[in-house]
């Protein structure tokens, strides 16, 4: 008898236990993109949507959290003195097809990532190694390029400049690694479809049905599976902003990002909660050289641009028509770090740019500028304003062109163009002014992505003209040092230049705004591209 | 013998009147245009149309000079202020007044509107016309280049013309229109001169010797007005706001010239949060397309010979 | 009739032939290439031309172009990087040509049927109420309709899906809104057709006779006026299987609509060379149909 009933308990136990296995719940969201990923591949993804994927498919060297730079695939590394040197510990991890992962693995896509036959479009994060620039110009051979396998489970690193930037360039998406087998067998065809992409990361590709949605599924085989809490993602492709709204308010989206809050508001009116976060600055560039001689006259003296920036009134276009930006007062933002704590409270520049219109000192450094240049009012040129084809970008350049014609008395027509269109014209220097978004930088300003860069005039084909020796040898110093405060203090000097020189007009800062469910809970951020999907959890009933 | 008498005694006396006389014309001389008016002024609702069309032009025309505030200066103080006693229609997301903006942008999109339709549809029906009375090799050729160019993307003449003729200019923008849309009407006019060419008075004026272009313009297609007029009026609203999504990639006015396509179009988006904006614009729109299409009715039942029986 | 059929054929090919050779050159005419970006280095935007031999002289460039066409090969997409483009077109094409058919079938039948029906009662209450529709139907575009009808029947009465694509719910909304225009477009059509038609003399013959308004309708007046509303369904078929730009937007449906406009602004080459041709396939195809369409509805027609 007793044995019967110990029989029944067992039963009874494992019964409730199965029950209870198929009654846990599959912890899944779906959140929604206004457009879809275009490749997987991590040497030729661009975008932030394919740009994300990507990294929750795979995983680097190092990671990106919150702004430190943690392990990935390495477990740990010696640093050389000069900092040019780093020997990479590869933890024994695999594929997520089981097949193991190993130091040759990133050797390998790294010289994939370079090839010049290849064409990618990501190439240029490679130049970061030693060595990788001078094989594609054929100065040097496969070898001689810094990064090498020493072993199956060691990387030795060898960067072509040093600075503090050299860690943080190896959490970049396209580093992270390519299984040599499949991308051979497949050629340019791999990351362009479900079955065409193989990862080393916390999430596997289930599905993608294109220009529809995404479907990862966390994979066992990650190395750090016991820190991913959910079991399924969907991306949705295609969703615009009011659309994305209602299908928040339907329950079919979890989770979605605005950047005008005319959206986020209602939403976050209802109950969902919101995060934001800094996205790229907007500026007003200018063309130094000019579309024609007369506006490039004008447009390359300083006073003239001076007076440029004192006509803009900030404050009322992030009121109308650039909603949901911070006007700048500066050029670095108030959210981001310097040495111990905040920049903004270790270096303080209250008044690097105008916020708000002032007629007369726009006039005065007009002035100015008419008398340096001896000519008078009368010949001041019209000038164009080039933009993407997008309502926004147009209602903004009309708000600045109404600015600049009251202030300044200036005359200003707008090209609005088709975007490869406008690229062109960029590139050939045919505009005076064109409305777009520049990077803050993976680390700060002085990134390689970050908008400084841009006018260091010692690096050949930039597509802005500005050339001051000074910042030349400022961002040099900035880059190339190990030392954070150095680096802090020579950015801080370079925003002062930019302030008083304006070789560009900063309009805003900008952010985006997160909006998720509220029983969603968030693990780090990622500053390349958002809310970082692979640490979410959701809280418990 | 009874109607002789009748005769007598009946109130009328004879005429006199020669054999000649009898030829002469009593009424005036009336011409297939005056008929046409004559037949036009019977339609109340068409008339009331052309009248509602007339207001319309005239406050395209003076409605901006009526208040104090231009079309392009912005004004913070009043974003997206709704209708007031300054602000006949309001504010959009710059502060500027909407009463200005509607007539002048009305002045592109009525213009447009008319000379966008008119020429592609004159266009077409000549192209097609000849194609469908011709036949044969004319008529293959040319169903075959509107094959091609029917197949060719839009947006590549677009942009081509952008860079050919330069943006911003309303009169690209009416070439561009032309270009793209004389084929739709060609097609059918071809369609009904095909049918119509094998009736009976189409053959009699053959037989009497009259030219195929006086077949074509006095008779082929005059049969064919009355569905073509139905067709132009079809277009009208789609070139509105195929103007304004025009408009953005540089084919149309430049900003900040308001066109009714753009000021619907941008206000679509904040429709939730302010109506006006879009209501406004929307209702002209919508009262301009009736007007064209009662208007075109009434002169398709005035331009059928048919119908004025 | 085979042999005339036989020689359209023929004319078709060469039609398609010279579609893609003129949208060759005049592509290659626009400004700016496909790899202009502000990230990349000049250099490797170059490497980029290089591989996808953008670099050669344009009639070499077209040389190859037919060359690959002729075995099969479209190309890779420049945006969509290493998806061949015939993918990409079997992958959306369906979806397209699926909500497109669906809402010109009812369209059509819908529009002609309210366009007989004003034509009937010419000038009184039905005439008047249905052209009041028709004419609110066209005045009013698919933007401005499309976002009210999701926004009324999917957020305030949860009766509809509010987007996507995959199951018959999801086809309601896009395909009313698709075919509105449509259906107000033919009932005003179709009343103007019928309308010429009704005054002809052999209506009267017809009524003479003594056939009652319903049999009149559908023996004569009916195939008399098709003529003119046949040469519009032609391009209607071919536009409407390639997907609408805007209603695939507003429902976002995976279709073939935007990539119309967006292969020419981002300069994808294979993609708009494969995406005109196969358009201009059906086109020529739908045309072709609609001429021989012609002598089956209207026998007076003669084609040569």
């Amino acid at each position: 008898m007793k044995r019967y009933l110990a029989i029944l308990l067992a039963v009874t136990l494992l019964l409730t236990l199965t029950a209870g296995f198929a009654g846990a719940q599959v912890k899944e969201i779906t959140w929604a993109r206004s457009y879809d990923s275009t490749s997987l591949d991590p040497a030729e993804a661009s975008d932030d949507n394919s740009i994300n994927i990507v990294a929750y498919m795979g995983e680097g060297l190092v990671r990106l959290v919150d702004n430190e730079v943690v392990p990935g695939v390495a477990e740990n590394w010696d640093v050389s003195g000069d900092g040019m040197t780093y020997t990479f510990h590869l933890r024994r991890s695999t594929w997520s097809d089981g097949t193991p992962l190993t130091a040759y693995d990133f050797e390998y896509s790294v010289l994939r990532l370079i090839d010049p036959d290849a064409g990618h479009a990501q190439a240029l994060t490679g130049y970061i190694f030693k060595n990788a620039q001078a094989y594609v110009e054929g100065t040097a051979e496969a070898a001689d390029i810094g990064c090498k396998a020493l072993d199956e489970y060691t990387l030795e690193v060898q960067f072509e400049n040093t600075g503090l930037e050299n860690l943080y360039s190896l959490t970049k998406s396209m580093l992270i690694p390519v299984k040599r087998e499949l991308a051979e067998e497949l050629g340019a065809a791999y990351g362009s479809d479900t079955d065409k992409v193989l990862g080393n990361g916390p999430f596997v590709l289930v599905e993608w049905a294109h220009e529809d949605r995404i479907v990862l599924e966390k994979n066992p085989a990650y190395w750090n599976a016991g820190a991913i809490a959910m079991d399924r993602l969907t991306g949705l492709a295609n969703v615009a902003n009011d659309i994305a709204v209602e299908m928040m308010q339907t329950g079919v989206v979890d989770l979605c990002s605005f950047s005008d809050p005319m959206y986020s508001e209602q939403l976050v009116g209802e109950g969902f909660s919101e995060i934001t976060m800094n996205n790229p600055y907007q500026f007003l560039h200018i063309n130094e050289l000019g579309a024609t001689e007369e506006t490039g006259k004008f447009l390359s003296n300083t006073n003239f641009r001076r007076a440029l920036s004192s006509a803009l009134d900030r404050t009322a276009l992030t009121l109308s028509v650039l909603q949901g930006r911070e006007p700048a007062y500066r050029l670095v933002d108030p959210s981001k770090t310097g040495v111990n704590g905040k920049f903004v409270d270790e270096y303080p520049l209250d008044d690097g740019i105008n916020v708000t219109a002032d007629a007369q000192k726009a006039q005065t450094y007009l002035n100015l500028a008419l008398e340096e240049l001896g000519l008078t009012a009368d010949d001041i040129p019209v000038f164009t304003m080039l933009c993407y084809e997008s309502p926004t970008s147009q209602l903004a350049l009309q708000a600045c062109q109404d600015m600049f014609l009251t202030a300044l008395g200036i005359q200003c027509v707008i090209d609005p163009q088709p975007v490869q269109q406008m690229m062109g014209k960029v590139f050939s220097f045919d505009y005076d002014f064109w409305y777009g978004g520049l990077g803050t930088g993976q680390m700060d300003e002085l990134s390689d992505d970050g908008i400084l860069g841009y006018f260091d005039s010692s690096v050949e084909g930039q597509i802005f003209s500005y050339a001051n020796p000074t910042y030349n040898e400022l961002i040099a110093t900035g880059k190339t040092t190990l030392d954070l405060q150095v680096r802090k203090d020579t950015l801080f000097e370079l925003e002062k230049i930019f302030c008083d020189e304006v070789p560009t007009l900063l309009l805003g800062w900008t952010t985006l705004r997160y909006v998720y469910r509220s029983d969603i809970v968030l693990h780090g951020t990622n500053s390349a591209y958002g809310v970082d999907l692979a640490f979410i959890d959701l809280a418990a009933e | 013998m009874e109607r002789t008498k009748a005769w007598k005694t009946f109130p009328f006396a004879k005429l006199e009147r020669s054999g000649m006389e009898a030829e002469e014309m009593v009424r005036p001389h009336t011409s297939y245009l005056k008929d046409v008016w004559r037949a036009f002024k019977r339609r109340k609702t068409a008339l009331v149309s052309a009248v509602i069309l007339l207001i319309l032009v005239v406050l395209v025309l003076f409605g901006p000079m009526m208040n104090p505030y231009n079309y392009y200066s912005n004004d913070y103080t009043a974003i997206n202020s709704p209708p007031t006693a300054q602000h006949w229609f309001g504010t959009d997301t710059l502060g500027r007044d909407l009463w200005t903006r509607v007539w002048v942008g009305g002045r592109v999109s009525l213009l447009i509107a008319i000379l966008a339709t008119l020429f592609p549809f004159l266009i077409g029906m000549v192209m097609g016309g000849i194609s469908g009375y011709f036949g044969g090799k004319v008529d293959m050729i040319m169903m075959r280049c509107i094959d091609i160019l029917m197949g060719i993307p839009a947006m590549i003449y677009n942009i081509l013309l952008i860079v050919v003729l330069g943006s911003g200019n309303i009169s690209t923008l009416i070439i561009a229109f032309t270009l793209t849309g004389w084929m739709g009407s060609a097609r059918a006019a071809r369609g009904m001169v095909l049918q119509i060419k094998a009736r009976e008075f189409v053959m009699a004026s053959k037989t009497l010797g009259a030219s195929p272009a006086r077949i074509i313009f006095r008779h082929l297609l005059p049969n064919t007005l009355g569905i073509m007029v139905v067709g132009v009026t079809l277009t009208i609203p789609m070139i509105i706001f195929a103007e304004a999504f025009l408009s953005f990639i540089g084919l149309g006015v430049a900003p900040p010239n308001p066109s009714w396509g753009q000021l619907i179009s941008i206000a679509a988006e904040v429709f939730k949060s302010y109506p006006y904006q879009f209501i406004i614009p929307c209702a002209f729109v919508s009262l301009t397309m009736l007007c064209f299409n009662l208007l075109g009715d009434g002169l398709r039942d005035a331009l059928d010979p048919k119908l004025r029986a | 009739m085979l042999r005339y059929a036989l020689k359209r054929i023929g004319i078709a090919l060469l039609t398609i032939f010279a579609l893609t050779t003129i949208t060759f050159f005049l592509l290659h005419l626009l400004p700016g290439d496909p790899f202009l970006n502000i990230k990349v280095p000049v250099a490797i935007q170059e490497k980029q031309m290089a591989y996808y031999g953008l670099d050669k002289p344009i009639l070499q460039q077209y040389f190859i172009y037919l060359k690959n066409l002729l075995t099969g090969n479209l190309g890779t997409s420049l945006k969509y990087v290493g998806r061949n483009v015939t993918d990409i077109i079997a992958d959306f094409f369906p979806v397209s040509a699926a909500l497109g058919l669906i809402a010109l079938f009812f369209a059509e039948l819908i529009g002609m049927t309210f366009g007989i029906l004003s034509a009937q009662f010419k000038n009184r209450w039905p005439d008047y109420l249905l052209m009041f529709f028709a004419i609110l139907g066209i005045a009013l575009p698919s933007m401005v309709i499309g976002p009210l009808i999701r926004y009324f029947f999917g957020v305030e009465l949860r009766l509809l899906p509010v987007s996507g694509w995959g199951t018959p719910e999801q086809i309601i909304m896009p395909a009313f809104v698709l075919g509105l225009a449509t259906v107000a477009a033919n009932t005003r059509m179709m009343r103007a057709c019928m309308l010429a038609v009704t005054t002809q003399d052999y209506i009267k013959t017809a009524q003479a006779k003594g056939l009652t308004p319903t049999q009149i309708v559908m023996r004569h007046e009916l195939k008399n006026s098709l003529v003119p509303m046949l040469a519009g369904i032609g391009p209607a078929v071919a536009s409407v299987m390639m997907g609408s730009f805007v209603v695939e937007k507003i429902f976002v449906i995976p279709g073939l609509g935007k990539h119309f406009v967006n292969a020419v602004t981002t300069l994808d080459y294979p993609l708009i060379m494969s995406l005109t041709i196969f358009y201009g396939t059906i086109l020529v195809t739908m045309n072709l149909l609609v001429d021989l369409l012609y002598g089956v509805v209207d026998p007076r027609i003669r084609l040569d």
